[in-house]
């Protein structure tokens, strides 16, 4: 029994030896990137580390994945934010739960930009870490970074630009420039460790520098389990207060 | 027709136990917090006292927690005000010296896909409908816990069998019954006077009055009504145990781009009671007795709500039409709007209210408020600063609560702030004009 997805690999990868000695367009590279590293669905358990002038935040999440836009994240620890959870089924789709109120609320179009769980990724960013409503614009670059061969695309996603490093060779995401208006970083994402698990490619540390704070924020996946047959009707609001 | 009911339940049980079978065990997880707070209110040198002295412990864990089903029970342990003894014997008691309440929080076991995408929860429990903030006229499940000043929000859980449904990704419904009617949970008589009967004097001045409007002389009048013997008592009614008089309803809810709505129905209770004074004057035996009948009108309410981003800006409106079935209680309906907005590190709210605000002076007429809060996080949002308030439109008394918050270390916060009531007589917020407080509270969670 084939596997969809290995023969949509196949398929683009042969797509890519038959278009050796052509450049890939930018929305092919992001397509190659959303097959490379996109499961059915996944769990995940993870620790984001916030650190700034002052000091160093620990907190504990529990991420569950389906496809590129469906994200179901809860927080475990610390007990300040223990049980609220974050829901996503699209870019304009954006849902919080906190327990102190019991009840469930959409994030609102200014709030999507304010920070998740007192981190320096914001609830936009959370929502589009899969690229899953990024749309990939203007010409491919091909250049070295950190001793690898990368295409260099520019993305938007809700009119947010920014400018998104993809290995070479496995088609990952390795840094990803989020830009102002003018072109300025405003932060800085890096993607490491990478560890493949059933022909997925899964960047075990995530890392966003934020520039004009003078902070960063490093997300490190503890636990992972890809296609474990999550529905579609598992991100609901019962499962948001049951943490996941 | 009774063999298909019994295959009915005998299939749902089957599909329950499946869901009991499975193995899949999560972490388990207990969690809790304590919190402290005291108020003062400022009344001028010698006037000023303590109102507010509360201490809590709240405990509660998930007991079983499996892919299809979990529990959860909470518990909590409340010390409340003042010692109170009355006598020598009572130092002997430390219930009177230290009043201390326990109560059950929520205490329930849910199943998770009992048929595909349904899932049904027994027992304690907080079900919140509306999408508004503070105030929801569609919200009529969970009972109000009035008894804090400072929150406004505040629900009890109660005991309900629900059930949700999410048959497609955009839409949803639920289902619920609570077969027992709780009443609302009023402030401390520490904080806040609930006594409701008129004074002796008051019900003697009633009788004069009559008297004259029988033509008598204002000196005779005021000689027999001083004959009179005079009781006073309050009888309130509860709505009868019997099934019928259960409260439940059903709620449509989904979202369609970037609006999230929802269509309710209710058959319920008014959380407050109605009075309603009867006098009975017996001129025979010269008694006058005062009783003030309390009770809950039944209601039901037609309930809609949306919210949204427009524009960068989150937006909500909610309303719930009541009908009720008693001449006491008059139709009509309940909603409140609002806006809320980020930037540059504030967060803006604003809310019109057109209906009745928890600790307003409550009259058959609804009030029209306005109730908003600006707040601002500083040092890594270690400091929260906030100011919130509720302003009465028609008569222009208010209410404002500053707040500061410190989180000096994860799950710690310091609260220091203020309270304060301004109504003239005759305002919404008129007995609540002597309310000039600040307090400072410390709230630990683990």
């Amino acid at each position: 029994m084939f596997n969809l997805k290995k023969i949509k690999t196949l398929l683009l990868a042969l797509l890519g030896l038959v278009s050796a000695g052509y450049s890939m367009s930018a929305p092919d590279v992001l397509e190659r990137l959303r097959v490379a590293t996109t499961a059915k669905d996944r769990r995940v358990k993870a620790i984001m580390t916030i650190t700034d002038r002052k000091r160093v935040q620990k907190r504990t999440l529990r991420l569950v994945m389906k496809g590129t836009d469906k994200l179901l994240v809860t927080f475990i620890e610390p007990a300040d934010l223990r049980g609220v959870s974050f829901l996503t089924t699209g870019r304009d789709n954006m849902w919080v739960y906190l327990p102190a109120q019991g009840r469930v609320r959409r994030i609102s179009g200014s709030a999507v930009d304010q920070s998740f769980g007192g981190s320096d990724f914001s609830y936009r960013e959370m929502a589009s870490i899969s690229f899953g409503s990024s749309r990939a614009t203007g010409a491919v670059e091909e250049k070295e970074w950190n001793g690898t061969m990368v295409y260099l695309i520019n993305i938007e996603d809700g009119g947010e630009k920014s400018r998104l490093w993809v290995d070479r060779e496995r088609f990952v995401p390795l840094r990803v420039d989020k830009l102002d208006q003018h072109g300025n970083v405003l932060k800085l994402i890096t993607f490491s460790d990478f560890l493949e698990q059933d022909g997925v490619w899964i960047p075990q540390t995530v890392c966003l520098d934020n520039i004009s704070r003078g902070s960063s924020t490093e997300l490190k996946l503890l636990e992972v389990n890809l296609n474990t047959g999550i529905k579609d009707n598992y991100f609901t609001e019962d499962n948001m207060k049951r943490g996941g | 027709m009774y063999f298909r009911r019994l295959m009915f339940i005998l299939l749902f049980l089957l599909l329950l136990g499946r869901g009991l079978s499975q193995e899949e065990e999560k972490e388990l997880n207990f969690y809790g917090e304590m919190n402290t707070r005291m108020q003062v209110r400022i009344a001028g040198r010698d006037s000023t006292r303590l109102t507010w002295f509360r201490s809590a412990l709240s405990l509660g864990m998930v007991p079983i927690a499996r892919e299809r089903f979990e529990g959860k029970i909470g518990v909590t342990v409340r010390m409340d005000g003042f010692p109170y003894p009355e006598k020598w014997m009572d130092l002997t008691r430390v219930t009177e010296l230290e009043p201390v309440a326990i109560l059950l929080d929520e205490a329930f076991i849910r199943f998770y896909d009992v048929l595909p995408g349904l899932n049904l929860t027994l027992g304690r429990q907080k079900v919140r409908w509306g999408t508004a903030d503070v105030i929801n006229p569609t919200d009529n499940f969970a009972t109000p816990d009035y008894s804090d000043p400072l929150v406004w929000d505040e629900r009890r859980p109660v005991w309900m069998a629900h059930l949700g449904w999410k048959p497609l990704p955009a839409l949803g419904g639920e289902l619920g019954i609570k077969p027992v009617f709780q009443p609302a949970i009023s402030p401390p008589g520490e904080w806040f006077s609930t006594n409701v009967l008129p004074g002796e004097e008051e019900l003697r001045s009633f009788l004069v009055g009559e008297f004259i409007r029988q033509g008598l002389d204002s000196t005779t009048a005021r000689e027999i009504a001083a004959l009179y013997t005079i009781s006073s008592r309050e009888e309130i009614v509860l709505p009868g145990r019997n099934i019928r008089n259960a409260t439940c309803g059903g709620r449509l809810k989904g979202h369609i781009g970037v609006f999230d709505f929802s269509l309710s129905y209710l058959h319920g209770y008014n959380f407050l009671p109605t009075v309603e004074p009867v006098m009975n004057v017996d001129p025979l035996n010269r008694r006058l007795d005062f009783v003030l009948k309390e009770r809950f009108l039944s209601k039901q309410v037609l309930g809609a709500d949306a919210a949204a981003n427009i524009a960068g800006v989150g937006t909500w409106l909610e309303a719930g039409y009541a009908l009720y079935s008693d001449t006491a209680g008059k139709n009509g309906v309940s909603l409140i709007g609002g806006l809320d907005y980020s930037w540059s590190g504030f967060y803006a709210n604003l809310q019109f209210l057109y209906g009745d605000f928890p600790l307003a002076q409550s009259s058959a007429e609804k009030g029209t408020f306005i109730l908003g809060a600006i707040e601002r996080k500083f040092f890594s949002d270690r400091l929260l600063t906030r100011i919130g308030g509720v302003l009465d439109l028609k008569k222009g008394s208010f209410g404002l609560t500053p707040l500061l918050r410190l989180t000096p270390f994860n799950g710690i916060e310091i609260e220091m702030g203020g309270l304060v009531f301004k109504g003239d007589e005759g305002t919404k917020f008129a007995r609540l004009n002597p309310v000039k407080e600040l307090f400072g509270g410390v709230r630990y969670r683990f």
